[in-house]
């Protein structure tokens, strides 16, 4: 990998930790374990647009991994883990029939599969009882992951212009 | 590149949408119970009737990994304090579905309505 790619992808990683840093200091207003927004994610979808399966791996396995290091909630590792290895591979596979042009669609159902993630391993923590929170999760999923698609596909294109 | 149907996708998406909210609407508004089970690292610790329980009384469950105050009165429960960081076992209030049980992920703490089966309630009752 050329020094020019590792710096980019450097700085993405870095973009997305702030987002997650700053999300961290927004109250949330909706008392359901597992609904946040995500806004990290924004750039979880560009990377997976943008480059390559392993590249866009490395960003989000960063990520994740720091993140959790910087808020503090070392359980909320493993649910943003397998969240995100979910969604990352869901979303491999959506790349390859839905054009950048509808990221938005792609970055919707990639919350679903983010949204799985996490319930699989509540279910294997807590029980079947936690199965109840997929709805909710399922819903502000649905609207968070329209809504970090459209600004993704706002920095693909910006993203030209800064040559990211 | 097979043609792309963007009404299919958006389609499945509004779904999905709508099928997960008329789910959240079930669960919320989904009976309560009066037989009330606490569990704590998948180790079931108090298991007792709402009925039962006449005047207000404070459950304090604490271990290493974590404490949580929880608050039983005028027929409700619910966690009014927890030493996580995220809060969200307090901020959901009373437990009042059936379907939806009050969680504390970072300490595997669950208050939920139990089935009524009717063999020996009072075992575990403190």
């Amino acid at each position: 990998m050329d020094i020019r790619k590792l710096a980019r992808l450097a700085l993405l990683t870095a973009v997305a930790l702030i987002i997650f840093v700053i999300e961290l200091q927004i109250p949330n207003p909706f008392p359901i374990p597992g609904v946040k927004l995500g806004l990290a994610n924004i750039i979880t979808v560009y990377a997976v647009y943008r480059y390559r399966p392993g590249e866009a791996a490395m960003v989000l396995a960063s990520r994740i991994l720091l993140g959790s290091f910087f808020s503090g909630r070392a359980i909320a590792l493993l649910y943003s883990a397998a969240g995100g290895t979910a969604c990352f591979l869901g979303m491999l596979l959506l790349k390859r029939v839905i054009p950048p042009r509808w990221l938005w669609i792609s970055s919707v159902l990639g919350a679903v599969f983010h949204n799985i993630g996490q319930i699989a391993v509540a279910v294997a923590v807590i029980g079947i009882s936690a199965l109840a929170y997929l709805p909710f999760l399922l819903v502000s999923g649905c609207l968070a992951g329209a809504f970090t698609g459209l600004c993704a596909q706002l920095v693909m294109q910006k993203g030209r212009f800064w040559r990211l | 590149m097979k043609r792309f149907h963007a009404g299919r996708w958006i389609a499945l998406c509004a779904v999905i949408l709508l099928l997960a909210g008329a789910a959240c609407l079930w669960l919320w508004n989904a009976p309560g119970g009066d037989l009330v089970e606490i569990e704590r690292n998948g180790e079931m610790l108090y298991r007792f009737r709402l009925s039962d329980i006449q005047d207000a009384q404070t459950i304090e469950i604490s271990r290493p990994d974590g404490s949580n105050t929880i608050v039983i009165e005028n027929g409700e429960i619910r966690v009014s304090a927890a030493d996580c960081p995220d809060q969200t076992c307090v901020q959901m209030g009373p437990l009042r579905s059936r379907a939806m049980p009050i969680v504390c992920l970072p300490h595997e703490l669950v208050i939920r309505f139990a089935e009524e089966t009717g063999d020996g309630l009072d075992a575990l009752a403190q």
